[in-house]
């Protein structure tokens, strides 16, 4: 079972290494560049079996350092950033949770972890995905300035999906403009 | 603007047989034109032995009171119920108030058909205005009564009717601590609902190809957002080649040929364009900035979207060849999520006025730029024309956290609700014209 699940961890970075849709920063002083063609080859579809997103698992046979994300002394054991309506920048009092999260995740450097992106349920579902993605990216960059590898977060967006908290009221909605850091072995 | 506030109820499912098909959703019209146009539609005479296959003139009847555009007459005030023209009375019509008059009869024929036999008068001035004889089978019983509608509908204002059409929704069910999502397709009245697909995890913006024969939608099933394009016949299902994060929001060119769609590469959410034949994707829009919910234009040379490149979100429309995309929307601190009207006049959105806490259905006039307000909800979203552009589904929150949907006409005058059985119900699609 490990094994496999190994394999398939390297074999979807495999992929993403070869499927050379890196893309360039988009420099906003310059005009908009012509429109271009993705052909098939420059960007490969990840294959069914890969792409199922549980492909991430614990590479560590014993996984109780994890124990740690539940003291509740512990930085760590906060693992939601909130945001405001409409806003993707991760405030700065969660300076002191996500620096001790990158300092775990490069610790334990075969440790993964999964930022589900999530917005509230004002607004329209689209619109709130690509929201939930764009706060993903944000703790990741924040993540990822402190030093964690880019191999070990991986980012998903369930949009106004899959509430935390049910309400039609601000009290609900702001509990459900978070990120969450899900990681794996747990 | 004037209304009147009539609390409505049509009970669909009466007077039918043990073959139909309970409805999923069902109508109540809260709001009508005042003007609404009196009609009376008569039992049709049944030719055959044994039992009714159905009550037609019942589901013609529906149909035209649900348009909000008329006022039927109910049947115990009909002092005469006439089968043939030589059996028409004009000056009792008249007297009762009525406008026009519908009569018709059902003839069986060999091997589970019929043939319908129906007419349309103009009690005012004492004319016929249609005859039709159609030959049916059985069980397109009540697609035949629809279509009956549409012709009268049509034959009446002018505007072509959108009864025999159909709605695509997503149902949510909450199993314990599970949800139970459906994509469902039901009739325009909500009868006949048909499951798709049943997953636990989200399904979101169903999109009806042009000919009506396939339906694009995202699902969560593999915990990432991917784009399944469903045949509605068949059942057999594809996936668009998907990449990293979010593949999402297929919108169909109006030639069917492609498919909008937004895809973020976990990098950012752009807009591209997919060629169902080539199989090649298309980049239209590069901004860092969230850019989703693509639409096409109906001559399918533009794609109307929403960005928040200017701060918050807004209206823009870009070449579907791609280049410099321009705002649309001005009015508002949020307009999103998009639908071209038909006739290319009217953009149908989400929108929050500046300083208000409601998300609620607007239409923006391409032309002078202005919006008005057709809804009244605090979370009304996936607002969705239907294929005559007179009425606009959408989602709507509902009592104890459920989502139903309503429906509002594009003048926001007439105003429906689809109470749902059980669970909650969004992400309505209306189909488009049925292809006969």
């Amino acid at each position: 079972m490990k094994i496999k699940s190994l394999t398939m961890i390297l074999l979807a970075g495999t992929l993403a290494a070869c499927s050379g849709t890196e893309e360039k920063p988009v420099d906003q002083n310059t005009p908009l560049p012509e429109v271009e063609t993705v052909e098939d080859e420059a960007i490969t579809a990840i294959p069914d079996d890969v792409d199922d997103g549980n492909a991430i698992d614990g590479g560590s046979d014993d996984l109780s350092f994890l124990e740690i994300l539940d003291d509740p002394t512990s930085p760590l054991s906060n693992t939601t950033v909130y945001f405001g309506f409409d806003q993707h920048d991760v405030s700065g009092e969660y300076a002191p949770t996500l620096d001790a999260h990158a300092a775990f995740l490069m610790e334990h450097a075969d440790l993964q972890v999964v930022l589900e992106g999530y917005a509230d349920e004002r607004g329209t579902p689209e619109y709130n995905l690509a929201l939930g993605e764009k706060r993903a990216i944000a703790v990741r960059d924040y993540l990822q300035v402190l030093g964690v590898s880019a191999n070990q977060i991986e980012m998903v967006s369930y949009g106004e999906e899959n509430p935390v908290a049910e309400g039609h009221n601000e009290a609900a909605w702001a509990q459900n403009r978070r990120v969450k850091l899900a990681y794996s072995g747990r | 603007m004037i209304r009147v506030n009539v609390f409505f109820i049509l009970v669909v499912l009466c007077g039918f047989n043990a073959a139909v098909v309970k409805a999923d959703l069902t109508f109540v019209v809260t709001d009508y034109v005042e003007d609404a146009i009196p009609i009376a539609v008569v039992p049709f005479q049944w030719k055959g032995k044994g039992q009714l296959p159905g009550d037609m003139a019942k589901v013609i009847d529906s149909d035209l009171s649900r348009s909000g555009q008329f006022k039927s007459m109910s049947r115990n005030k009909m002092s005469s119920k006439p089968h043939s023209p030589s059996d028409v009375q004009f000056a009792q019509w008249k007297r009762q108030g009525m406008d026009y008059l519908v009569i018709g009869s059902i003839t069986p024929k060999e091997a589970s058909r019929y043939s319908i036999r129906f007419y349309l008068y103009d009690v005012i001035k004492k004319t016929q205005v249609a005859a039709y004889t159609l030959p049916i089978h059985r069980r397109v019983f009540r697609k035949a009564a629809h279509r009956i509608s549409d012709i009268i509908y049509q034959k009446i204002t002018g505007e072509k009717g959108a009864f025999d059409t159909r709605i695509a929704y997503v149902t949510v069910e909450k199993r314990k601590k599970r949800r139970l999502y459906r994509l469902k397709i039901a009739d325009s009245d909500g009868h006949n609902p048909k499951t798709m697909i049943t997953k636990s995890n989200s399904i979101l913006s169903p999109a009806w190809s042009p000919k009506g024969d396939k339906i694009a939608y995202v699902s969560f099933e593999t915990r990432r957002p991917r784009i399944y394009i469903q045949e509605v016949a068949t059942g057999k299902r594809t996936r668009l080649p998907s990449f990293k994060g979010i593949n999402s929001a297929p919108s169909w060119s109006p030639d069917g040929r492609k498919l909008a769609v937004v895809l973020s590469y976990g990098k950012n959410p752009d807009i591209y364009i997919y060629d169902l034949r080539s199989r090649k994707f298309k980049r239209i829009t590069r901004h860092y900035g969230i850019d989703t919910e693509p639409t096409w234009t109906p001559d399918g040379k533009s794609i109307v979207f929403t960005s928040d490149r200017g701060g918050s979100p807004q209206i823009y429309e870009v070449a579907a060849t791609g280049g410099r995309a321009k705002r649309v929307s001005f009015e508002g601190s949020y307009n999103a999520r998009p639908r071209v009207s038909p006739d290319s006049r009217k953009i149908v959105m989400v929108h929050r006025d500046r300083g208000s806490k409601k998300f609620q259905i607007s239409v923006l006039d391409r032309e002078t730029r202005s919006t008005l307000v057709l809804t009244s909800g605090a979370l009304d979203e996936s607002p969705s024309f239907s294929p005559n552009g007179r009425m606009i589904i959408y989602s709507t929150a509902g009592t104890r956290s459920r989502n139903i949907l309503a429906a509002v006409s594009i003048d926001g005058l007439v105003h429906q609700r689809l109470a749902v059985q059980r669970g909650s119900v969004r992400e309505p699609a209306w189909s488009p014209f049925s292809r006969r």
